[in-house]
């Protein structure tokens, strides 16, 4: 049953085998391990060209048969019309071109030649199985369709998903929405036209869809070259925004442009208000009708509090978080946090956790909203 | 295919039959009855000490006993169609497809019957999250494997609260007052439960949630953690304690007043040098002073995964530990405290755990290896994925001498 | 393999010297010969056939049935006294978290699928499922994967977080073993062979009845079967996406769960019961479908009400996605929500409702003959009617929050879960053992298993509603002797008779394993139609032949074995229904008529090769990735040969080849 050809490529198994597990062993670190995978690829490849050999039972005829020559598939049909050399030969230029040009044109060659490698052997194998041609094709489509299919599919798929990624970025947030529930719209209608009108021909259908898939990788080219729209950056909130020491400019960049907290509303230990002749309040969860001006807060929980703006100016509410001694000794600087600020009318969640009691600190804990004074709601941490 | 022998022998043993069908009817009929009138276990769910509990017992006492009467019925109709019908040689029955007049009224008649049981359900509902009516606020916080709580400072019913007080295991709760408490985690979920005073809530990490709580009369009232919640969930127990007013008002005066250090040369003070030492990094006592005056603070999240411990600075006037599992009081007292009648009850709960009623046995053994009675994930060699911190408290390797001195310590915290 | 006539090969006239003749080969590709064998071990390892897979799949279950019970009578021995040292609470964390999911993912579930396999192409007059290969790749993975499941026992423990695994208790941080990530995978191995089942059976149904079958002509089994298997297709999904997300918390530092992060913990909890709802009536449901087909064979007369049996079915399948948050009204879900599901959740009480009436009103009129079949079935209706009304206790939201996490629930779920589930599949054995095996159990120990379940399940459960009730809370490892009542609520007294009880459902157990063994070494051959059976799978013989029927019926009723036998007399006294054919003449008839063409698949290698893959990768994920890569080449090894292997076994497979010109067994179905 081991045939000359999977004999060989079972010895070439074994011995990338062991070469994977001897330099798996030997060589440390990331390169030692992408070298592992490597020959382990190979030792994989090899196994499942020696499983092909076995499969098909390679070169399993007698070579002292002197009507072989003259009988053999090989010899009594002509050699059929071939893409693969001209593929290949596409893939080998493109291979040098890429060498010096760009990277990425030696990569796409590269597979390319590989692809028409494996095409071209298996078109020359199976046109010499035998003298009847309908059962060469079929052979051919066993053994190749099942790597064919799911990776032009793949392949298709990425290209599909690629161009449709590059029309996005391309386009601003809000048109983005709009194009993305035209395109699901029209691929829907597509999908109910096709499964309705029976009498349809599948050259038309399969017309609709061509031209529909070249338009989107046509404008996703486009696109692709024309850029993407800018992409926003989050500034983390500092305790000097907080405290009002930062510049003006830096205080209105974290403003517009750093991200929220967010939680559920139902979950908030108190709501904060200030009111529009700027007096602070507090309301706790559950007993909504005391205006607290200092809140319990328990060591070591996640809290989050809701604060409504209803002055005219923009606000935003600051806690402070103490200021503790450094490791060394040496005096710390106030910590603080705080929400964006808020126009009139609006909310802001904000979301602490204090670890250490009031006592560690020597400033105390509390929420105020800078540029009011006077007003403050301290936080209790017993 | 010769059948009558099968037919007579099925026959013969047909009255033991019924009287076990029956006998499982009754069983299970009269379990569910006689639950109902049960007064003797301290979580019977039917025995409600307060207005949200009583709300739900009016709601499930009816469903149950519809519930008990249907599958009554159920199981008498089988039971009579397996005697009525068994075979006696009868003919093959004709081949009838069903009565869909029958049917479709036998389909209305359990939709009328939810439908009755749904109007109450969906009222009550909204009834138990009723917020608008609450007279002081307390946060419940879990962690593994105890409850703590913090209560909020301001009006507390009739008493004021000056300052927060934080204790650990007992609520203690003024009666008649619509207590919301506001309950949330701090690693994993649990959930609170007092089946006397109401249903559960569960205390989920990040999240607010809120339960009513409103005892009719002084007393005690005992509840698990009954969200499963890792290693020693059996062992998170907790209860709730209710006051009348003034015995609240003293309550709270108790756990404000003044720090009293032992006296000098005692044994408790020789104790209070090893709780600073060894217990007070995640412990904390209110108001205890280093040598040099300065507040001794725990800082429990540099050690525990949940970053906090039990404050002790009022143990002995609470009625168990570690996690409300393991008694303080002796058998006897615990007994009698447990059973006193609502009048006594206050007085003798504020006179917290006296020495005579101290169960001492539990908690030396406690000192002396923690998790030992209390399962927990406090291995010093196996602590990588939390980063060195515990979930639990580890045993502290403490002397027998230091135990007695510790113990001579908490005594005093009351 | 079965009989198939080919024509006889074309005689070659070769004329070799001139123009060599056009020689298709008829040589396979392929250095093994493919299996072919309809005995001997290798039959079983590489078959297609589903009465094969259907027999291995109950073989397993019922092995896994063993492991499950074993630890619950570790739990009740561990309850049988307050403060017990029996296991240790890291030990019985685990114990409870492996019982439940041992029970429903490992035990009941591939149970049903072991009927559905079996009976599914019988009772709709097919020769096989729709595709056979992934039939048994379906068994091979989920044997596999619960081998791999319980292989945590041996690695460091299995997993403890309860079978519902809420987060964050399931994150690395406080479940450190490996044994949670060995259930996720395991249970996303199982969750594979459910998917990939599902769609099996649905195209079979859909595609493959008898001709004259119309689908409200089908058996109710039949019938329940389909409706769960789109239960399964659109839950596997959900709890496989669950899978993922945990998975990749604990093994690659994703945060969908980390509280610190912003996450939210009740998205676990959703997740979990969008799936475990429908879970619970994928659960039921082939059950309830068993019970349909055993009450009208030994009432003598139809299921009452065929249509509204069938409608209910499919309404609680349908219903049982609006349910999922009844089991979280503890969680804080806010008011409005908990009003819609618990009103939901009593909607669902009456579709469930009707079957029972059905039942009830199938006996009544009716002929009875109380076989063992017969009091389990019976005994469904019995132990899930009380199943079914505590549910409604816990309907009513406000009443639940008391009820959950207590031993109250567990007493509810188990009644519907062992009353109504598993005595349903032991109605299953002994109604349809003489059809599998053409023995039949013997009936005097079969109505000692039946009265020793039916006790214990009464003495175990029964005394839980009472222990729920009075506060006991589920998942503890200890109860305190100091919450305990008197008389009456005496939990230490009835949780030890609950412990006696579960002892008491493990004889019954038992003396079912016996009677296994009886009938194997002792039974005679039991006649063709033991039960004056109904529906089509008995209208061929006992056990079925490879191809299944040697004619494919024609049905022209509901019933339609039952319809060939009988015939409607008049009489003096009016119409009498009269026998007028018996099975063996039924059976012969068949047999005279075979079909000329009959056309089987052949075994393969390839499902338990891919199967073996997923472990492999498995043990990868946690252990080192490594393993992963050769376990994923493993896979794809196995998925090119199954792509390249044709449907059809060669001539040269068979040993001796088989002649081209004579008849003989090959396959042309892939």
């Amino acid at each position: 049953m081991f045939t000359t050809g999977s004999k060989l490529f079972l010895g070439a198994t074994a011995l990338s085998t062991v070469s994977a597990i001897v330099f798996g062993a030997s060589v440390g670190g990331s390169a030692g391990m992408l070298g592992t995978i490597g020959l382990i690829s190979v030792a994989v490849v090899f196994a499942f060209i020696a499983g092909i050999n076995l499969f098909t039972r390679d070169g399993n005829v007698s070579a002292t048969e002197a009507d072989v020559e003259r009988n053999t598939a090989a010899a009594q049909a002509g050699v059929g019309r071939s893409m693969w050399p001209l593929a290949a030969a596409l893939g080998s230029a493109g291979l040098v071109v890429g060498a010096v040009s760009k990277p990425v044109v030696f990569k796409v060659s590269f597979v390319i030649l590989l692809a028409a490698a494996a095409e071209w052997m298996v078109q020359g194998f199976s046109e010499r199985v035998s003298a009847d041609p309908k059962y060469n094709e079929g052979i051919r489509k066993r053994l190749l369709h099942p790597l064919e299919f799911p990776l032009l599919a793949a392949v298709g798929a990425i290209v599909f998903i690629y161009s449709f990624s590059r029309i996005m970025l391309n386009i601003d947030k809000d048109a983005g929405r709009w194009v993305f529930m035209v395109i699901g719209a029209i691929i829907t209608a597509a999908g109910f036209i096709f499964a309705a009108k029976r009498g349809m021909g599948k050259s038309t259908a399969a017309g609709i869809i061509t031209v529909g898939a070249l338009a989107l990788v046509g404008v996703g080219i486009a696109s692709a070259v024309s850029g993407q729209h800018p992409i926003e950056e989050h500034p983390e909130i500092t305790s000097a925004v907080c405290l009002g020491t930062a510049s003006e400019a830096q205080i209105e960049e974290i403003d517009t442009k750093a991200s929220q907290s967010v939680a559920a509303k139902s979950n908030v230990l108190a709501n904060v208000h200030l009111t529009s002749d700027e007096q602070l309040y507090a309301l706790n969860t559950g007993i909504g009708y005391v205006q607290y001006h200092e809140i319990m807060v328990p060591q070591s929980n996640t809290v989050h509090v809701m604060f409504h703006n209803d002055s005219a100016e923009p606000r935003r509410l600051t806690i402070h978080l103490g200021t503790f001694k450094a490791a060394d000794g040496t005096e710390g600087s106030e910590e603080a946090d705080c929400t964006t600020a808020v126009e009139k009318g609006g909310t802001a969640f904000l979301t602490f956790k204090i670890t250490k009691s009031q006592l560690a600190s020597t400033t105390p804990y509390r929420l105020t909203v800078p540029g009011v004074e006077d007003q403050e709601i301290k936080l209790l941490v017993p | 295919m010769d059948r009558s022998k099968e037919t007579v022998s099925t026959l013969g043993r047909m009255p033991s039959t019924r009287r076990h069908w029956s006998r499982a009817a009754l069983f299970t009929g009269v379990g569910l009855l006689l639950a109902g009138c049960a007064n003797n276990a301290p979580q019977d769910i039917f025995e409600p000490k307060g207005e949200n509990a009583k709300k739900i017992d009016t709601l499930q006492r009816p469903v149950f006993y519809i519930a008990g009467i249907v599958a009554l019925i159920v199981i008498g109709i089988v039971g009579y169609a397996m005697w009525k019908f068994r075979d006696r040689g009868q003919d093959i029955p004709e081949q009838s497809h069903g009565n869909p007049k029958l049917e479709i009224a036998l389909t209305i008649l359990p939709a009328i019957i939810l439908a009755a049981i749904s109007v109450p359900t969906v009222i009550s509902v909204f009834e138990l999250d009723k917020k608008t009516d609450t007279e002081c606020i307390i946060n419940v916080t879990g962690q593994q494997w105890w409850w703590e709580y913090d209560y909020a400072t301001g009006q507390c019913g009739d008493v004021k609260i000056d300052k927060p007080i934080v204790t650990a295991g007992e609520l203690v709760i003024p009666e008649k007052t619509n207590v919301l408490l506001r309950i949330t985690s701090r690693d994993v979920i649990h959930s609170y439960w007092i089946p006397a005073l109401n249903g559960k809530r569960d205390a989920v990490p990040g999240r607010l949630h809120t339960l009513r709580m409103q005892a009719d009369q002084p007393g005690i009232y005992t509840g698990q953690c009954t969200e499963f919640c890792g290693l020693s969930h059996a062992r998170m127990r907790q209860a709730a304690v209710a006051l009348t007013t003034s015995d609240f008002q003293q309550w709270v005066d108790n756990q404000l007043k003044e720090y009293v250090a032992p006296e000098a040369g005692s044994l408790a003070a020789e104790g209070e040098a090893v709780f600073t030492a060894n217990c007070s990094k995640c412990h904390q006592v209110n108001d205890l002073k280093n040598a040099d005056g300065s507040p001794v603070l725990s800082d429990p999240d540099l050690y525990v995964v949940s970053g906090v411990a039990p404050n002790l600075s009022h143990l002995m006037n609470r009625t168990a530990f570690a996690g409300w599992t393991f008694d303080l009081l002796t058998e006897e007292c615990r007994t009698a405290l447990w059973t006193a009648k609502p009048a006594d009850f206050g007085a003798m709960y504020l006179k917290g755990v006296t020495p005579e009623c101290f169960n001492e046995v539990a908690l030396r053994d406690w000192l002396r290896n923690p998790p030992a009675m209390k399962p927990m994930f406090v291995d010093p060699n196996n602590l990588s994925s939390t980063g060195g911190k515990y979930r639990g408290m580890p045993n502290l390797n403490l002397k027998p001498d230091q135990i007695d001195q510790l113990i001579a310590y908490l005594l005093g915290r009351n | 393999m079965a009989i198939i006539e080919r024509p006889a090969a074309v005689p070659a006239t070769v004329d070799a010297v001139a123009a060599p003749e056009v020689v298709t080969p008829t040589q396979a590709l392929g250095a093994f010969r493919r299996p072919v064998s309809s005995t001997g071990w290798k039959s079983w390892l590489f078959t297609v056939d589903h009465k094969k897979l259907g027999i291995m799949y109950g073989a397993v279950s019922l092995f896994f049935f063993l492991v499950g019970g074993i630890e619950a009578l570790l739990i009740r021995l561990q309850l049988a006294a307050p403060d017990n040292t029996v296991l240790s609470a890291d030990q019985y964390n685990q114990m409870f978290t492996m019982h439940a999911t041992t029970m429903v993912f490992l035990f009941v579930m591939p149970m049903a699928a072991a009927f559905a396999n079996y009976f599914l192409p019988l009772q709709i007059g097919a020769r096989d499922v729709a595709f056979p290969r992934i039939n048994a790749l379906g068994f091979w993975l989920f044997l596999f994967g619960g081998l791999f499941l319980n292989s945590s026992w041996l690695l460091g423990g299995a997993a403890d977080g309860g079978w519902f695994m809420y987060s964050p208790n399931s994150s690395a941080l406080f479940s450190p073993s490996h044994g949670i990530d060995f259930w996720v995978l395991g249970l996303q191995i199982t969750g594979i062979a459910s998917l990939i089942g599902a769609l099996n059976l649905i195209v079979t149904v859909l595609n493959m009845r008898a001709p004259g079958m119309k689908l409200m002509q089908m058996p109710v089994f039949t019938w329940m079967v389909l409706v769960v298997q789109f239960l399964l297709l659109f839950a596997m999904p959900v709890i496989t996406v669950a899978l993922f997300l945990l998975s990749f918390q604990r093994n690659f530092g994703a945060t969908f769960f980390d509280v610190n992060q912003g996450a939210d913990p009740l998205l676990w909890q959703h997740l979990f019961w969008i799936f475990g709802h429908p879970e619970v009536y994928i659960i039921i449901l082939p059950s309830f479908g068993i019970i349909s087909e055993v009450l009208p064979t030994f009432a003598r007369k139809p299921l009452f009400g065929y249509k509204f049996v069938v409608f209910s079915g499919a309404a609680i399948g349908f219903v049982g996605w609006g349910v999922w948050a009844h089991h979280m009204f503890a969680s804080g879900l806010g008011p409005v929500s908990v009003a819609v599901f618990s009103v939901a959740t009593m909607l669902i009480a009456i579709p469930t409702g009707v079957k029972i009436v059905n039942w009830t009103l199938t006996l009544w009129g009716g002929k009875l003959w109380f076989t063992t079949a017969m009091l389990f079935a019976i005994g469904v209706i019995v132990l899930f009617t009380i199943g079914g009304v505590s549910g409604v206790t816990h309907a009513v939201a406000p009443s639940d929050t008391q009820q959950t996490d207590t031993y109250h629930i567990v007493a509810h779920f188990h009644y519907v879960i062992v009353g109504g589930a598993v005595m349903g599949l032991f109605a299953g054995f002994y109604f349809w053992w003489p059809k599998m095996f053409g023995k039949m159990l013997n009936e005097r120990l079969g109505k000692w298993n039946f009265w020793l379940m039916f006790f214990g399940v009464n003495l175990t459960f029964g005394p839980m509603h009472i222990l729920g009730l009075q506060g006991q809370p589920r998942r503890m490892v200890v109860w305190p002797e100091k919450l305990t009542g008197d008389g009456f609520f005496d939990m230490h007294f009835w949780n030890q008779i609950a412990s006696v009880g579960s002892f008491v459902i493990g004889l019954g157990v038992l003396i079912f394993v016996i009677n296994i063994f009886w009938t194997w070494k002792k039974a005679p051959i039991a006649p063709l139609d033991p039960w004056d059976a109904r529906t089509l799978e008995w209208i061929t013989a006992s056990p079925p032949k490879e191809h299944n029927f040697d004619r494919i019926p024609t049905v022209h009723a509901l019933d339609e074995f039952f319809h060939r036998k009988y015939e409607e007399v008049d009489t003096a006294d009016g119409p009498r229904l009269v026998k007028v054919k018996s099975a063996e003449e039924i059976l012969a008839e068949e047999e005279s008529h075979a079909d000329a063409h009959i056309h089987l698949p052949s075994p393969s290698y390839w499902p338990i090769v891919l199967a073996a893959a997923l472990p492999i990768i498995a043990y990868g994920v946690i252990y080192n990735l490594m393993l992963s890569v050769v376990g994923t080449a493993v896979l794809l090894l196995a998925v090119f040969g199954w792509c390249l292997e044709p449907s059809v076994a060669d001539d040269s497979d068979y040993d001796p080849p088989a002649g081209g010109d004579s008849t003989k067994e090959l396959a042309t179905l892939g």
